[in-house]
């Protein structure tokens, strides 16, 4: 599977701001049905790392890339990742890194069998971590709050909301309470520059999953957006990546 | 014998006639009302229509020359009719008729009638207000519209503008989400009935609905009547065929009568149930008749995030004499149960030709709240029914159903998602032509707590199909088989008869007292 790639090119998928990048690509295509987005996803899919270098987070993705082509190989780096010891998050971003992936797994090639630990997982975190007093999470044990890593959380949760089937309502509404609690908090708080879009993001698609009240958080969002002119990430070395 | 009257309109009366029998009486009984002749009475019970408005009435019932019972009741007052066809309903089975009649609705003062004359009516969905009768006339049908892109959407939550509360809506299998209006829709509304011989027909068969069924394709799918947190609701000889869904489902309503009222569904329908209350309180349900492709009265409450937010039961349901045809199952509770099932009674039932005659089916995963309890069966006619008696606690159910968490027969953690059953008991019971006399499937870790049989006689078919008991994982397809039981606390059985199985008459496993 790797081998086939272009080794010259590899090694998206190592990092989560990779996995962002990715996502929004996807997102573009399934909102605009326009194949350049689709492509430019497939192409960075494509390009990915080693199995064994390989971010957890930039995995989910990996489905999009089996759907879309059906090729066996990807089922085979997804069913190898899952076959790796996973380790719990610890701390509030880790749940971007795994969780969205371990749902999509569930979901897709698992029969569900397992949808409660990861819900669970999220739940774990949100317990420990959240501040009741200060309404927001922090990023660690002994850690202060940080807008990115709650960031990345919620863009964990929105995707994992995504992912699992509101059939099973019990786990869904859990991690739509979380992100809502989570949203409130972070609102509140102010949102530093570095977090804006991925927050906005992250509202973009709870507006769309119809888990948030658009009348109230989309001015907010879109006001994130505007402030902010988002770079991609580039792979080392190659000069032609430049967004 | 005597004349026992169950209800009374302005325009209507549903009455019994107690003599012994259980669906069909066991003669027929010549009515007289007022004197003049009121045509013939062959089940236990009976409706009469076309009455008047605030008119004093004499019942009487003849066997041949002989006078037999006799009642006097007096019809209730009415206080205008809002005729569909002076709003501009036409009744051709074309035309949208849904404005014209919802127009008659909403304009429809207290204690009015709505009346649907004699033509057939496209409709989208129409909501019901409160404090009106609404008639549907001898050869009246309500045709549901068949493209589901014209239909509203009830949301399943909504939350409160200051994000403390939800508004519950649609509602489906057990969870909150998205469904399609109803034929009939109640939301918060009470002092209604729905009265007549005409029809509300979901057209199921000429639209898309039972394509893809368990697809969510815009919404779920709709019912043809669904009330929503209503109360003091009578639905009075209807008939009610082709649903896209389930066919009648009360949700969270109260005080609700269904007398004579007819259920359709072609036998290969799916999940068309007949009935289907869901967390509602103070439930009669007599002489109905039901055949359909699913289960033909399934009691339900709520799957987890239902049962353990809300904690509402469904109780207090009398079952009477009602002929159950050709379903899964005749009286089921379950599965989706998580807010509790309790106080229940069948009584003078038939069932015909169902899969299974009374059943309880749950799962792990429903939660502490799901406890169904003090359910009773009694005076039941089973002909033809594959398993008469199943309470099924490893029902192979949702997406997760065949996981090992929901289907494991090693004890699991009693904790928040652990469901109970209580006291299930079976008396004066006959089942023919069965193919396995009974199955008892508790949890290891939450057995059952008590079956009773008492005076059943059950007899196996010379000639049955295997078929599976109970849909859980564990269990195979079978024949003549007697009685199994696992994972129950304790099993009486008093002159209950087994014919025409083979191997053991019972066979148990984990059942800590058994008393002959």
């Amino acid at each position: 599977m790797v081998q086939d790639m272009d080794k010259s090119r590899v090694g998206w998928g190592t990092t989560r701001e990779h996995a962002f990048v990715v996502s929004t690509y996807i997102a573009w295509f399934r909102q605009t049905e326009n194949e350049t987005y689709r492509q430019c996803a497939l192409d960075m899919l494509q390009q990915s790392a080693a199995v064994e270098d390989m971010c957890s987070a930039w995995a989910t993705y990996l489905f999009f890339a089996y759907e879309q082509t059906g090729e066996e190989r990807w089922r085979d780096m997804i069913e190898q990742l899952v076959s790796q010891s996973m380790s719990e998050p610890v701390k509030l971003a880790d749940a971007y890194d795994g969780l969205p992936f371990r749902m999509a797994y569930e979901m897709k090639l698992n029969r569900m069998a397992w949808v409660s630990k990861v819900v669970s997982a999220f739940k774990e975190l949100h317990e420990r971590l959240f501040d009741k007093a200060a309404g927001v999470h922090c990023a660690g044990e002994g850690m202060d709050y940080s807008a990115e890593d709650t960031a990345w959380f919620m863009l964990a949760l929105v995707d994992t909301i995504e992912l699992c089937d509101q059939q099973l309502y019990e786990h869904w509404r859990a991690l739509v309470d979380i992100y809502r609690v989570t949203l409130r908090g972070v609102l509140k708080q102010g949102v530093a520059d570095e977090a804006k879009l991925k927050i906005a993001t992250s509202i973009y698609k709870a507006v769309d999953l119809g888990i948030i009240d658009p009348e109230r958080y989309l001015p907010a969002a879109l006001e994130m957006d505007a402030q902010q002119m988002y770079v991609a990430p580039t792979l080392k070395g190659d000069e032609t990546d430049e967004d | 014998m005597k004349i026992e009257k169950l209800f009374v309109s302005s325009r209507s009366v549903t009455f019994q006639l107690e003599d012994g029998g259980l669906y069909a009486a066991n003669k027929r009984y010549q009515l007289v009302l007022n004197g003049e002749d009121a045509g013939i009475a062959n089940t236990v019970v009976t409706s009469l229509f076309d009455l008047w408005p605030d008119t004093k009435y004499h019942l009487q019932a003849y066997d041949g020359e002989c006078l037999l019972a006799e009642c006097d009741f007096r019809t209730e007052e009415e206080s205008f009719t809002m005729n569909v066809r002076q709003f501009g309903a036409v009744g051709d089975g074309e035309h949208d008729d849904t404005a014209a009649i919802q127009a008659a609705i909403n304009c429809c003062p207290k204690k009015g009638r709505v009346l649907v004359p004699a033509g057939e009516y496209r409709v989208k969905p129409l909501l019901l207000k409160s404090h009106i009768r609404l008639e549907l006339q001898k050869d009246a049908v309500l045709q549901l519209e068949r493209d589901r892109n014209l239909f509203p959407i009830l949301p399943g939550m909504i939350q409160s503008t200051d994000e403390e509360k939800d508004f519950n809506l649609g509602t489906w299998e057990g969870n909150p989400l998205d469904m399609f209006g109803s034929l009939l829709t109640g939301v918060d509304v009470k002092d209604i009935v729905i009265y007549g011989e005409g029809v509300a027909d979901g057209m199921a068969q000429e639209s898309d609905w039972w394509v893809n069924h368990r697809v969510k394709r815009g919404a779920w799918r709709p019912r043809l009547l669904y009330l929503c947190r209503c109360k003091d609701v009578t639905v009075q000889g209807v008939t009610f065929r082709n649903s896209p869904a389930w066919n009648l489902h009360p949700y969270f309503s109260q005080n609700l009568k269904f007398l004579n009222i007819s259920v359709q569904a072609p036998a290969n329908s799916p999940n068309t149930d007949g009935f289907d209350p869901e967390s509602c309180k103070g439930i009669l349900v007599a002489g109905a008749h039901f055949s359909l492709g699913d289960d033909c009265i399934a009691i339900k409450a709520g799957k987890l995030y239902m049962g353990a937010t809300y904690a509402t039961p469904c109780e207090d349901i009398e079952i009477v004499h009602c002929l159950m045809e050709n379903g899964h199952g005749g009286v089921t509770a379950g599965s989706e149960m998580a807010g509790g099932v309790k106080h229940v009674r069948v009584r003078d039932c038939l069932m015909r030709n169902t899969d299974r005659g009374l059943r309880v089916k749950t799962r792990r995963g429903r939660g502490k709240n799901g406890v169904i309890d003090d359910i009773v069966f009694d005076h039941v006619e089973m002909d033809r029914v594959g398993t008469p008696f199943v309470v099924n606690c490893l029902y192979y159910c949702d997406p997760d159903g065949h996981t090992e968490y929901v289907q494991s027969l090693e004890p699991q953690p009693v904790d928040d998602r652990t469901p109970y059953v209580g006291n299930i008991a079976f008396r004066h019971v006959n089942a023919t032509e069965v193919c396995c006399a009974g199955y008892f499937l508790g949890l290891p870790e939450q057995p059952i707590h008590k079956v009773t049989m008492e005076h059943v006689n059950i007899s196996c078919a010379r000639a049955a199909k295997p078929m599976q008991p109970a849909m859980a994982d564990c269990v195979p397809k079978c024949v003549y088989k007697g009685i199994v039981a696992s994972d129950v606390r304790k099993l009486v059985l008093k002159d209950v008869m087994i014919t025409g199985y083979e191997g053991e008459r019972l066979e148990t496993r984990n059942v800590e007292v058994i008393e002959e």
